[in-house]
């Protein structure tokens, strides 16, 4: 067990050294001059040469990587073109809301998609599952962006009942941020309830049909502990592998979620970021994405072990 | 005795489409005494285990059952209380334990095998969970499962089938019910394992006074273990009676058939089986009347006329059949011809497969990160060959490296070491046209007939494939008019050509997959298990076929099956194998007469023969252990650990494969001795490294 998570942190570094190194040698390809891009484009040639020497531009590649990468191990990511501040300090509390948002909504959808899923799958056949399998293949295409438009034009713009936009800590103004985050985080979660409740209904249906339920049926329990005991613990297993997968995905929708709601996350600034060309911004975010995927994945695949004992055996 | 459980009239059906629903058992009254072992013996389909899980309430809707269950201790039918209700769920498992056909997947995997025991104590005799504990692993002990403090922690998937079916067991018993149903509870497993097993039940049995019901298609075993005897057929129950009243006066038409179809261990090899005409029923479409008139030999106008009423015959003895005793047993008189011989066939001298040091080794890879570990020998220096137009039998329990042996002839895999000759040729060297002509020469039939076949393709084409591949017609019309002759060899009707495999019957498919490996006119064919997956009356018909085949076209065969009687019935001679080795090989008749090696007798003691009095005169020897794994291979005699004769010396030194003289040869240090002083005497020879 300690060996594989190790290999796994193992093969989980490399891929952020490989990313880390191929996003850096964007750099050089980047059709904008970094030393006119941070210092502006009327300096002298003098002036030039020094910002030149100072990002070390003379170097050959390897070597600005390797000091670039030592930077960025103390926390220096350099200095944003655009908005002339040091790039952590820009990122990390936007940073912040990004995350809080996604994993939220990660927690949101396995809860209540769990939750549903055993409904469909127990009343399988009656009108509680149709209705909600009906609503959940509904609901698992449907992109957040249109559902987060959707939301504003009902609560917002006919009825005012929800503000439209901003972001407060739950430590500063608990009430302000439920209001504010209800839409949000239901534009978010609700394709991903929809899929974990397909999912989990699936694999509930699958392991009904296993001869180990009917054992367990033949022991005399109780339905309630058969399919608590016997079945989730089985179902879940799958379901659960799908919790990076997910991860990755909402970080990807709270981006186009924070532009609809005006939420300060990463969304904006990196939009921003791209048009602007802003490098460092943009190295930052790639490599840390990077590592927070490879986390995501890493966790799932510690579960996955932790929820069947057939993995972490031999 | 007591009555602990009266079925009245289970009818339990379930849906075909929307509007019809059929009924796989169709009015099954029975009764369970309390300490009696009971067999439930029909083929596959017949209902058996639906009628098991009526009882127990445990089919599922849209399945639906009616009826009246009693069981002792409790008020009324049963049935009536629900599926879900409190008395039926203290009746499963608390009065009634269930043991499953499949061991492999009848244990939840996620949960330790000790807490999924525990939990059963602790919902019948409502036990603290720390003595629900204690009791367990006391439990296990009584199942003879070694170390059992450690083994409650562990998962499904660190024990065997055999170790997991001896967990059920121990989970069913630990409850203490009054009746166990074991329904086909070892037929998964290995005959050593099945016999250990059940007589483990047969133990417990007597210790604890319960009520076994042993679910099985094996007649054998019910011979040996039960003490009373339910025969179904289709959905009914055509025949009960005390065990030596049916054996020694069968009256149903069906029961006669079974008896008739299965080859016995003890029976002599001159005569041909009787199978039983037709396919098994298909319960959508059962007639009104008699569900075996299709088959039955003896049937007449008088059978057309509504369902057979059940006749008491004799004592306890009842028969469900239109036509009375004395009109069956006249029939029979009339019917019943002499039994076929066996066709004369001609086994040459030339050798046709020549096996000499074969090995294969596998990689064991372990772990997530799959890291090679090691190596398993799964055929272990093995030789042997086979004369043009012989049958050489293969036995062994599971593992022992039977498939591999076959995979390495038919060159579906490539060995390690060793040669395989082919009318004197390597077929490891050959190359070119050489090759395939040998190719062509050689076939193979597979144990699944299900899978084995391309979904998609006709049976003209299936069967005309190798036709083609081999170049072996010249126009169109050859290649129909050869389709057509292999069809008729196999008994299908050529009519049948633009079939797909799907709308053929199991045995149909396997005769499909017999005319393929026949297309080519091989001189031999290797055939890996061609029976298992058939039911009983179907098993006859095949290997009926496949005895008038060799007779016919004087084909080689290489059979390999774990049924030994079946293996006896159409070797003439039998390898036994064990850990991929060799380590006895004999004649047929020989071998079954008089085996020499340990693991032999052993291997033939634990087969079950279908006739009581035989069966219970025959020695039993017990053969410890389970069947151990490639894996960890002992470093002496690989049977040491099992062997009752075993000595230091076989702890250490692996046993030669020696010639005995009269065709046989065995490796085990017991016969060194003799057979050395037979060496100096006749100057006989080694044969390979065992
Ligand atoms: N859940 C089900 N739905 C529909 N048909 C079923 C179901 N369970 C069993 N059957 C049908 O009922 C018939 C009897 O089945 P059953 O399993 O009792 O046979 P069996 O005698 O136990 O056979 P085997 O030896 O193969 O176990 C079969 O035709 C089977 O296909
Ligand atoms: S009722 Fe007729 S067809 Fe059925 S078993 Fe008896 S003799 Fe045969
Ligand atoms: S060699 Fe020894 S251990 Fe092996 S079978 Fe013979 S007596 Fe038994
Ligand atoms: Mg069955």
């Amino acid at each position: 067990m300690v060996k594989y998570i190790s290999s796994r942190i193992g093969q989980m570094l490399v891929t952020v050294v490989l990313v880390s190194f191929f996003t850096y040698i964007l750099v050089d390809i980047m059709p904008k001059d970094p030393v006119y891009a941070l210092y502006g484009p009327n300096i002298t040639q003098e002036e030039y040469e020094a910002g030149y020497r100072a990002l070390d531009l003379d170097k050959p590649l390897l070597v600005r990587y390797g000091m670039w990468a030592s930077k960025v191990l103390r926390g220096d990511w350099g200095t944003s073109y655009k908005h002339h501040m040091q790039v952590w300090k820009l990122l990390a509390p936007k940073i912040a809301v990004t995350l809080y948002l996604s994993v939220l909504s990660a927690i949101v959808s396995f809860a209540v998609g769990i939750l549903l899923g055993a409904v469909t799958a127990v009343k399988r056949g009656k009108w509680q599952d149709t209705v909600l399998t009906f609503l959940a293949n509904l609901c698992a295409s449907l992109p957040s962006f249109v559902v987060a438009l959707g939301l504003l034009y009902l609560f917002c713009i006919r009825s005012q009942l929800l503000p439209t936009s901003g972001f407060t800590w739950p430590w500063v103004d608990f009430g302000k941020h439920v209001r504010q985050l209800a839409m949000p985080l239901f534009a978010l979660s609700l394709s991903g309830v929809a899929s974990i409740c397909r999912q989990t209904r699936s694999s509930m249906l699958e392991v009904i049909r296993q001869d180990y339920i009917r054992t367990a049926r033949s022991k005399g329990l109780r339905e309630r502990v058969v399919i608590v005991g016997h079945v989730m613990r089985n179902a879940l297993v799958p379901v659960i592998t799908l919790l990076g997968n997910r991860l990755a995905y909402f970080i990807g929708g709270a981006m186009f979620v924070e532009n609809v709601f005006s939420i300060p996350g990463t969304g904006s600034l990196m939009v921003q970021s791209i048009n602007f060309m802003d490098v460092p911004v943009i190295q930052a975010f790639v490599v840390l994405s990077a590592v927070v995927i490879s986390l995501a994945y890493l966790v799932t695949d510690i579960l996955y072990v932790a929820v069947d004992p057939r993995i972490s055996l031999d | 005795m007591k009555t602990l459980v009266r079925a009245e009239h289970i009818v339990t059906t379930f849906p075909v489409d929307r509007k019809r629903r059929f009924a796989a058992v169709d009015g099954v009254s029975l009764e369970l005494r309390r300490g009696e072992i009971v067999g439930l013996v029909g083929e596959s389909g017949s209902g058996k285990s639906v009628t098991s899980m009526s009882m127990l309430q445990l089919i599922l809707p849209p399945g639906k059952v009616e009826g009246k269950v009693f069981v002792d201790g409790f008020e009324g039918d049963t049935l009536a209380f629900g599926a879900d209700s409190d008395q039926v769920r203290q009746i499963r498992g608390g009065k009634i334990g269930m043991i499953f056909q499949e061991p492999m997947t009848s244990l939840d995997p996620v949960l330790t095998v000790g807490r999924q025991i525990q939990e059963n104590i602790m919902t019948h005799l409502h036990l603290p969970k720390a003595e629900a504990k204690a009791r367990a692993v006391e439990m296990m002990k009584a199942v003879g499962i070694p170390d059992p403090e450690t083994r409650f922690g562990q998962y499904p998937s660190q024990f065997s089938g055999g170790m997991r079916q001896r967990i059920m067991i121990a989970m069913v018993l630990a409850a203490e019910p009054d009746v166990l149903i074991a329904d086909e509870a070892t037929t998964a497993l290995d005959v050593t394992t099945q016999a250990l097993i059940l007589d483990l039940i047969q133990d417990l049995a007597r210790q604890r006074d319960l009520t076994v019901v042993i679910v099985t298609h094996n007649l054998g075993l019910i011979a040996r273990y039960a003490d009373r005897i339910y025969v179904m057929y289709g959905g009914n129950i055509v025949e009960s009676a005390e065990k030596y009243e049916l054996f020694d006066h069968p009256i149903h038409p069906y029961t006669h058939g079974l008896l008739a179809a299965v080859p016995r261990l003890d029976a002599g090899k001159r005569h041909m089986l009787v199978p039983i005409e037709g396919l098994p029923p298909n319960p959508a479409d059962l007639p009104p009347y008699c569900k075996f008139y299709d088959r039955c030999p003896y049937r007449e106008e008088a059978c057309t006329q509504g369902p057979c009423a059940l006749y008491q015959a004799g004592e306890g003895h009842f028969v469900r059949c239109a036509l009375t005793q004395e009109a069956l047993a006249d029939k029979r008189g009339r019917l019943e011809g002499v039994r076929r011989l066996m066709p004369d066939k001609t086994v040459s001298q030339e050798i046709c497969l020549e096996v000499k040091d074969l090995r294969m080794d596998f990689p064991i890879y372990r772990g997530l990160l799959k890291q090679k570990v090691g190596e398993v020998h799964a055929v272990d220096g093995i030789s042997l060959h086979v004369h043009a137009g012989e049958t050489l039998g293969v036995v062994g329990e599971s593992g022992c490296g039977k498939s591999t042996l076959a995979k390495c002839v038919m060159r579906a895999l490539k060995p390690t070491a060793g040669q395989i000759l082919f009318h004197g040729e390597d077929l490891g060297t050959l190359t070119g046209r050489k090759l395939k002509r040998a190719r062509s020469k050689l076939s193979m039939i597979f144990q699944d007939p299900f899978s084995s076949l391309d979904p998609r393709q006709t049976a003209g084409s299936i069967v005309g494939e190798p036709l083609k591949i081999h170049g072996l017609v010249r126009d169109r019309a050859q290649y129909d008019a050869r389709v057509d002759e292999l069809l008729r060899i196999v008994g299908l009707d050529p009519t049948f050509r633009d079939r797909l495999p799907r709308e053929f019957s199991g045995g149909q498919r396997q005769r499909l997959g017999i005319a393929r490996a026949l297309a080519s006119e091989p001189d031999m064919i290797v055939c890996d298990e061609p029976i298992s997956a058939l039911d009983v009356s179907i098993q006859a018909q095949v290997i009926n076929l496949l005895i008038d085949l060799q007779a016919r076209l004087k084909i080689a065969y290489l059979f390999i099956a774990h049924d030994l009687s079946v293996v006896k019935h159409i070797s003439d001679r039998i390898v036994v194998m064990y850990l991929g080795r060799v380590v006895e090989l004999a004649p047929a008749e020989r071998l079954y007469e008089s085996p020499l090696h340990p693991y032999t007798k052993a291997l033939l003691s634990a087969v079950p023969v279908s006739d009581p009095h035989v069966d219970l005169a025959r020695e039993r020897i017990e053969l410890r252990g389970e069947v151990p794994s490639v894996m960890d291979h002992p470093a002496g005699c690989a049977f040491c650990g099992r062997c009752r004769y075993a000595m230091d010396r076989c702890r250490t030194e692996a046993p030669m494969l020696r010639d005995q003289g009269d065709g046989r040869q065995v490796a085990c240090f017991l016969y060194e001795r003799e057979a050395g002083e037979r060496d100096g005497r006749e100057g006989g020879t080694e044969h390979g490294e065992a």
